[in-house]
């Protein structure tokens, strides 16, 4: 253990992303906090645009979870400049995600100690009965992401195990339901069971104490150098100019999103 | 700083902690009386006992919420997740975000769907200006002295006054000659800042902008009475604890108020010698008057921070019949240097001994404060640089990235000028000799020049000459290696796309070029850091002002380095007044002290004869205690009354730092003062006075 990490540090799904990408990475955003020009030509000009196209669908998805009449989200996302979040939210509606029940709690947040360290997830919705648990997250990629890929993400791993150990009543099923507002027929379920989660308890544990056990001159730079490619210390670490490949965009797009709706 | 938890608990505070026994209380007394404790013990019984609901711990300023935050950081909570800790315009501008259909649906703007468009003060500032240069080229406010910036950010001031007290603002013109007691040429001056608001209003409302004073406004008349709003906001929060309500302005007070009722629980905390930033709007009274709903008031009276001394030196204040203090008490609690030194520097050299020597007989350095109304960036820098050179660490507020003065900003936009000729701005030749010598370290000034003296006689540059086109003279003087970087600049300045964002220009004349091994920002984090923030305050200047039709990236890059070189973004953005270095000898202005809702062993007072310890700045385009709603209708403001309120805001002032004081106070002062001008306030006066009364009644006795 060094003190690098301070007490109260909260981990979430995004800094986990960005030790997983790049352990120097994590250190000069979440414990430094090192403010650094991003390369924004190389993230491509339609980087930021998407960021804001995703967020803004986001908050329209939420909006209609506060109860706020659809009509008017229609006609605020046929006015947003981006034509493609009218279409997605158009999406939304027609599917079954936009069923409202009673027990649902959209942008929600929930922390765990998980061996001694707090974990956050904030998830875009959750929902519950007495039977099941539901962990929906929205998303607006371009191409549909592989089930594989998604499977093995943090992300996963971190809302499946922040939502069945936060809620206090009896273990029931989780699922966490990926959806594509752009194939919105064809969402990424995922069945989480008591064994997976004791899985991803031992994960999680060892990916924490493993960043807490590092000296500062251990968070070293990715030897991937794919994942440099859109990442905002680039120039930094003397790496501009790399080709990255679609999971390394979607792996920063992620954090780039959660940080812009705030979620961390 | 001590830690407010280490304060044993008493009846009081005990009382104030049982949530369940008094879920709604109001508590008021001095500061340093234990509030902030017991509203700790509080919401430490919260979080055990209640761990499913959400508390919202409510402050006027950030920086009060500071003991708020270190409880959560310093204590591994799972349920820390459930406190917000929010200012009430935060809150106002996360809601209106959140609720925008509901404001879309009541048509108040042209353009009602389409999405707002929020405003920093510095992008109010810019539309501002669009509003009323034109005002002034037509002979509006003649009269009037002050800076365009100063001018715009105080017609922004009166709609934040309107908004934020709760009066329309159509009314201001009227409000402010009612009161109006001197020259008749003012009120004319009052009817232009009428017609400049009424016109920035509008062009807001056609352009979907939100200024402050609109978000305001709309989050009172339209979110907040809004049902479906009311439920999301019950189920969000069920706890408050609002901290320093007198420091916040009567539409908080307003909105808590008509909230109470649907709390599970609620403690507000009144600090009664508050109110320090009534300039802004800060209501004592319209705070105070929330204790009339409350069925349990508690009253705080116990002192746990002030020796005797210095509350025998308050009470000498506080009291009607002046009560000669004893000098031994005096000398007690305010210490002043036996032989006053005549120039600022010298004075500064002796409170860096005296620093020196109370951290050496064992005061922990975070438990001194170096204070004056006002600290220039010299003085804290030097100040900082004397202790440091003693290894002692000093905290201070993040200075201000000044454009005008950041080197690496400035060599950047210098540069982005050269490459957009189309912006018509082109840097003058000191700025791009300063910007060569600071891009390419190894070309000097003196060289620098001579480059940029072959091609442009009129003292302005529109471009870099080509190396080639030098005379041998010239370059036999300069290595080649510099020279062909002089060229590799060149070569990339002329290749720039002018229809390129200049964010993404920035970034790339950053990565491409200034950070390549040789040039100015290799390995340079600071001037990384620098970059980051221009590249910020460039988006942040932008967003409200992409959404127009013709803005361009050519377009926004003009405004944006023509603005700042108008002086509108005087500053970088930065989230808030930030207080930066490791834990140590804290050197900020008074007020930053005060609302820090801290407390030290040892205070140095600087620039006694300053009148900043109490005079409110010149503002003849607006007035904070005639837009208040604590004032008369009718009544008129007058030189007495302006005498009175420098009295009490030192009165104020001088009790709010002695209570927060543990130890002893340092006066210190110099011949002249750090301007370098005797310097006769009343504070001063008021020092000398106490201690020659008390040595003449020592002699008499
Ligand atoms: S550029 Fe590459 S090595 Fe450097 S922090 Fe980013 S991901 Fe890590």
């Amino acid at each position: 253990m060094t003190d690098l990490i301070p007490v109260g540090f909260v981990f979430h799904q995004s800094n986990l992303q960005a030790f997983q990408n790049c352990r120097f990475s994590f250190l000069l955003r979440y414990i430094k906090k090192l403010p650094w020009p991003a390369p924004l030509a190389a993230r491509s000009s339609s980087f930021e645009q998407d960021l804001l196209a995703g967020s803004t669908l986001h908050s329209l998805i939420h909006q209609y979870f506060l109860g706020i009449d659809p009509e008017l989200l229609v006609s605020c996302a046929q006015n947003f400049p981006d034509a493609r979040v009218s279409g997605w939210f158009d999406n939304f509606l027609a599917s079954k995600y936009a069923k409202i029940t009673d027990n649902q709690f959209s942008e929600h947040s929930l922390q765990i100690t998980l061996n001694g360290s707090l974990l956050l997830a904030k998830f875009d919705l959750l929902s519950f009965d007495s039977n099941t648990l539901q962990i929906c997250d929205w998303k607006s990629s371009q191409t549909m992401p592989k089930r594989q890929f998604l499977q093995e993400r943090v992300q996963t791993m971190v809302y499946a195990l922040v939502a069945a150990r936060s809620l206090p009543q009896a273990p029931r099923p989780i699922t966490m339901h990926y959806w594509e507002a752009g194939f919105p027929d064809q969402p990424i379920i995922f069945e989480i069971g008591d064994a997976q989660l004791r899985k991803y308890e031992e994960t999680i544990t060892d990916l924490i104490t493993s960043i807490r056990s590092l000296r500062v001159e251990q968070f070293e730079r990715t030897t991937n150098l794919k994942k440099c490619a859109y990442c905002e210390y680039q120039n930094y670490c003397a790496r501009s100019g790399l080709q990255g490949d679609e999971g390394s965009f979607h792996d920063w797009f992620e954090i780039g999103l959660s940080e812009l709706q705030g979620k961390n | 700083m001590k830690e407010f938890l280490s304060i044993t608990p008493d009846n009081l505070q005990e009382k104030t902690a049982d949530f369940v026994g008094n879920p709604h209380l109001f508590i008021s007394g001095p500061a340093s009386s234990g509030k902030t404790s017991s509203a700790l013990l509080r919401l430490r019984q919260i979080l055990s006992s209640d761990s499913r609901s959400t508390t919202l711990v409510l402050v006027p300023q950030r920086s009060l919420a500071e003991p708020y935050q270190a409880y959560l950081r310093t204590h591994n909570l799972p349920s820390s997740q459930q406190v917000s800790i929010q200012t009430m315009s935060s809150i106002v501008r996360r809601m209106i975000a959140l609720f925008w259909p509901l404001i879309a649906n009541r048509q108040v703007f042209r353009h009602p769907f389409e999405p707002p468009r929020f405003l920093t003060l510095e992008t109010a500032q810019y539309y501002m200006a669009q509003i009323v240069n034109p005002l002034i080229d037509r002979g509006h406010f003649a009269t009037i002295t002050l800076t365009r910036n100063r001018l715009f950010s105080q017609l922004l001031d009166n709609l934040n006054k309107s908004a934020i007290v709760g009066f329309a603002h159509t009314e201001l013109a009227r409000r402010l000659k009612s009161a109006w007691t001197g020259d008749q040429s003012q009120l004319v001056v009052y009817d232009d800042v009428q017609l400049a608001v009424n016109a920035f209003r509008q062009f807001c409302l056609e352009h979907n902008l939100l200024d402050f004073s609109l978000q305001v406004e709309l989050f009172r008349e339209i979110i907040w009475p809004n049902p479906t709003f009311q439920k999301y906001f019950q189920n969000q929060y069920q706890h408050l604890i609002y901290d320093n309500a007198e420091e916040d302005p009567p539409y908080v007070h307003d909105v808590v108020a008509s909230w109470l009722k649907n709390l599970q629980s609620t403690l507000i905390i009144l600090d009664e010698g508050g109110g320090l930033r009534s300039f802004l709007g800060a209501d004592p009274a319209s705070a105070a008057k929330l204790a009339s709903h409350f069925k349990t008031r508690l009253q705080f009276e116990q002192n746990y921070v002030v020796p005797p001394a210095i509350e025998a030196l308050l009470g000498n204040m506080q009291s009607s019949q002046a009560q000669k203090l004893p000098l031994s008490t005096i000398s007690q609690a305010l210490i002043i240097t036996s032989k006053q030194p005549r120039f600022f520097p010298e004075l500064l050299q002796s409170i860096s001994q005296d620093i020196v020597g109370l951290i050496h007989n064992g005061t922990p350095a975070q438990e001194i404060a170096v204070l004056s109304p006002f600290l220039s960036d010299p003085l804290v820098f030097e100040l900082s640089r004397r202790l440091s050179t003693a290894g002692i660490p000093t905290q201070s507020l993040r200075p201000s990235l000044a454009l005008k003065s950041n080197p690496h900003i400035q060599t950047v936009l210098t540069l982005a000028s050269l490459a957009h000729p189309d912006w018509q701005q082109p840097p003058n030749l000191y700025q791009t000799q300063s910007a060569l010598s600071i891009a390419i370290p190894r070309l000097d000034p003196l060289r620098a020049r001579l480059i940029l003296d072959q091609i442009s006689p009129n003292k302005t540059v529109t471009a870099l000459p080509a190396v080639e086109t030098l005379p041998e003279e010239l370059t036999k003087r300069i290595p080649p290696e510099v020279l062909l970087q002089v060229e590799n600049l060149r070569l990339w300045l002329g290749a720039a796309d002018p229809d390129e964002p200049l964010d993404y220009f920035i970034s790339r004349l950053f990565s491409e070029l200034l950070t390549e091994p040789g040039y100015g920002f290799a390995e340079n984090q600071e001037a990384g850091e620098h970059i980051a923030r221009l590249i910020q305050s460039y988006q942040k200047f932008k967003r409200p002002l992409a959404a127009d039709q013709n803005a361009d990236a050519s377009y926004l890059g003009r405004e944006y380095v023509k603005t700042l070189s108008q002086g509108l973004l005087s500053a970088l953005y930065l989230p808030e007044e930030e207080i930066v270095g490791e834990q140590g000898v804290l050197i900020v202005p008074v007020m930053t002290f005060l609302m820090q809702n801290r407390f030290v062993s040892h205070q140095f007072w600087l620039n006694l004869g300053s009148k900043g310890w109490y005079e409110r700045l010149e503002q003849p385009l607006t007035h904070p205690y005639v837009l208040n709603r604590q004032w008369q209708a009718g009544k008129k403001w007058t030189t007495d009354d302006e005498l009175a309120l420098g009295r009490f805001n030192l009165d104020r002032t001088l009790v709010g730092l002695l209570r927060r004081c543990s130890g002893q106070v340092h006066l210190c002062t110099s011949d002249y003062g750090e301007a370098g001008i005797e310097e006769r306030g009343m504070l001063l006066t008021w020092a000398q006075n106490l201690f020659r009364s008390a040595l003449r009644e020592e002699q008499n006795d």
